[in-house]
């Protein structure tokens, strides 16, 4: 057991690259079941079992459909553009820890790099997926695909400011920009959402805004811009986008489980008469229900709160979410210092 | 004598990003299209902080990253975007007789820099955070350490440069009630 | 006229507390929440299918009489009624050997040119022509929409074998239904049983 330990980051890789994956045809399937049970209807309930076979009908489709370049797009970059949104998606898993396992006395890590920069990593690699957007928009040489990439530029560029600085109360408390020792602080205390009201909120706003999902979807928009950025993407270039979409949807849950809800942190897990190795499988899947909880939340969210105004939009990103996040780190460091 | 080209040396990746990263900073320059541009920037912005993670800077190499790459070029891609700068508005009429002029510079600055690191650059004596220090610390608090004592003064500076920087924006954008 | 500007200002909430939005968000989604777990109110279509009120204006039957025969007369008031234009009557002598006028030689309706307004049915005095509650017309050709008479007693055939009651449909309770404004299924259910009206 005690040779397995260094090959350990390595035997994260495939597993990050299944949970990233299989994470989309079950996102795909909640979110059409859970869209419909909202509006009082049942969903999809054909392609097999109660529906469950519906992912795979649904990726048959996208990739048995035409896949069509129309004429008037700047072609190299209509074509990278899409695995633009997916590369930074997956690059970002390489820091995520899933939790920790004792093998042959030793704590290890379930984490591919072991790294001190882990969360402005993220940060940085997660700013990267707009580039997609914004020069897929741009290739299709489509005003409604143009509008739509130019708002989704000046969204996750203002909303990358509060996100950065609403994590700031939790680096501050824990003094340290890894991942697993913000876990760890929160399992030595309590959960970040007690520590950092504010600075959760904050950052649960901005995750919605950052990953382009309802309330904060202008990007897409139906309504108005057709189909936003993607009006002229089919088949597995579609696709792309929306695996992209769904990816960084689970990044930003993980960032909010770890940061704010404490990661695979479970109550009165100590007081449980089990062996510390169960115990530690049971915190993995606490990390795996709090994720696929916040994941459920981006679907109850879309069906409950109305698409912002763009307007509406800026203002809240500029006027009140970046003052807020300051507050929230003056206040933090006033109360640290004392 | 240890020179900055013999520590490179011991790496292959460095070679491979700062090819990538010259190549894309003179299709960068050439390209004719400003979109084009600004994304051989982008690329080159990427190769750069890869070379600052060779040499263990971690934390400068994610700025890099999250500044410039992230929000820095991200207005400029928007920019050149709204201002729709087609192939009309192509780059080309700057290219006149002093094009011949700048690249005979740029040779020369070339060999110039080749040769100071060649001569005179060297890893200069080790100083209060060599790098056993730093990987034990942390390569964050190291340099928040020296930032936040040492450099203080020249930090603030910056910080209030870049405070009025915001400041005239938001003057030049309100508007007058005339 | 001068315009008069109204100034409308955004509803506030009761206290500063509503006005940040996080509580009535989060009741917001509490109520959504709740909606997870409502009754569906949706049939399940192939294996569950509507009951549709007598007076339904579906595809058109030409009705037959108690032995059988075809009741028009090729009278023409239903194509001269039509609004679309969408019957075609090619009329002939006799009919029941010979103990009518006329008779029906070709009898064709397009369905896909038909707003289903049910004037030919109004207009009918021999109640020849009917609707049905059949609205799930799907063919793969617009020639396969041009019913011609065959096809249309033949929904006659296939309509009385699952409402054998047609023919009380056009009196009694049924017929004053049909002549109300409104009714509802239930209505129709209980006009079935005798109780209603």
């Amino acid at each position: 057991m005690e040779a397995l330990i260094p090959f350990i980051p390595y035997l994260m890789i495939p597993i990050m690259v299944i949970v990233y994956l299989s994470t989309v045809p079950i996102m795909i399937q909640v979110e059409r079941k859970v869209s419909a049970w909202l509006q009082y209807r049942m969903g999809p309930n054909r392609v097999g079992p109660l529906g469950l076979l519906q992912p795979i009908a649904d990726a048959l489709k996208m990739l048995s459909k035409e896949d069509v370049i129309p004429n008037h797009v700047n072609k190299w970059l209509y074509i990278a553009a899409p695995a633009l949104m997916v590369f930074p998606a997956f690059f970002v898993a390489g820091v995520i820890p899933l939790g920790v396992l004792t093998i042959a006395g030793q704590d290890v890590m379930l984490q591919i790099g072991h790294t001190n920069i882990g969360i402005l990593y993220v940060l940085a690699i997660s700013s990267i997926a707009v580039y997609s957007i914004a020069f897929g928009a741009w290739a299709s040489n489509n005003k409604y695909s143009l509008l739509g990439g130019m708002r989704s530029a000046a969204q996750m560029m203002s909303y990358e400011l509060p996100m950065g600085l609403s994590i700031l109360g939790m680096i501050m408390l824990t003094g340290s920009l890894r991942l697993e020792e913000i876990v760890n602080f929160q399992m030595n205390s309590v959960w970040g959402i007690v520590w950092q009201p504010l600075g959760f909120l904050i950052f649960f706003t901005t995750a919605y805004a950052e990953t382009n999902r309802l309330p904060f979807d202008l990007t897409e928009a139906e309504a108005e811009l057709v189909a936003g950025y993607h009006t002229e993407y089919s088949s597995l270039k579609f696709g792309m986008y929306y695996l992209g979409e769904y990816c960084n949807m689970l990044t930003a849950s993980f960032m909010v489980t770890i940061l704010f809800l404490g990661g695979w942190h479970v109550p009165f897990l100590g007081s449980l008469n089990v062996d510390p190795f169960v115990k530690q499988l049971i915190q993995v899947g606490a990390m795996a229900f709090k994720v696929a909880f916040l994941m459920f939340t981006y679907v109850w969210v879309r069906w409950t709160l109305p698409r912002f105004r763009y307007d509406q939009l800026m203002n809240l990103g500029w006027k009140k979410l970046i003052p807020l996040a300051l507050a929230n780190v003056v206040i933090t460091a006033v109360v640290m210092a004392f | 004598m240890e020179t900055v080209l013999q520590y490179f040396s011991i790496n292959p990746v460095f070679y491979i990003f700062a090819t990538l990263a010259v190549i894309f900073a003179l299709m960068m320059v050439t390209s004719e299209n400003p979109v084009y541009s600004a994304i051989f920037l982008v690329l080159t912005f990427f190769c750069l902080s890869v070379i600052y993670l060779t040499l263990e800077a971690e934390f400068v190499a994610v700025i890099q990253v999250l500044v410039y790459t992230g929000a820095i070029m991200v207005l400029f891609v928007f920019v050149i975007m709204l201002l729709n700068l087609g192939r009309d508005a192509q780059l080309t009429e700057y290219a006149g007789p002093m094009k011949y002029l700048s690249i005979l510079l740029g040779f020369a600055i070339l060999i110039q820099i080749g040769l100071a690191t060649k001569v005179t650059f060297s890893i200069g004596a080790k100083g209060a955070y060599p790098i056993e220090r730093v990987n034990e610390m942390g390569n964050t608090e190291a340099i928040a350490r020296e930032l936040f004592s040492q450099y203080l003064y020249p930090f603030e500076i910056a910080s209030i440069l870049l405070l009025l920087g915001m400041i005239g924006a938001i003057v030049i954008s309100k508007k007058r009630p005339d | 006229m001068s315009i008069t500007v109204k100034n409308v200002s955004l509803p506030r909430g009761k206290s500063w507390i509503d006005n940040t939005y996080v509580i009535p968000v989060f009741k917001g989604l509490m109520l959504t929440f709740r909606h997870l777990f409502k009754r569906k109110d949706v049939l399940r279509y192939p294996e569950e299918k509507k009951v549709l009120p007598p007076n339904y204006r579906g595809l058109h039957m030409l009705t037959r009489d108690d032995q059988g025969r075809e009741k028009c007369v090729a009278c023409e008031m239903c194509s001269t009624a039509c609004p679309a234009d969408c019957i075609r009557i090619v009329a002939g002598d006799g009919g029941w050997e010979d103990s009518r006028e006329k008779h029906p030689v070709e009898f064709e309706i397009d369905e896909l040119r038909c707003i289903f307004c049910g004037m030919c049915v109004e207009a009918c005095p021999e109640d020849a022509i009917d609707m049905t509650d059949m609205h799930n017309l799907a063919d793969y050709t617009r020639e396969d929409f041009i019913y011609n008479k065959e096809r249309l007693l033949g929904v006659y055939d296939e309509y009385i074998k699952r409402h054998p009651d047609h023919a009380k449909r056009r009196d009694g309770v049924f017929k004053k239904m049909m002549n109300s404004s409104y009714f509802t299924v239930s209505d129709v259910e209980k006009a079935k049983h005798g109780t209603g009206h």
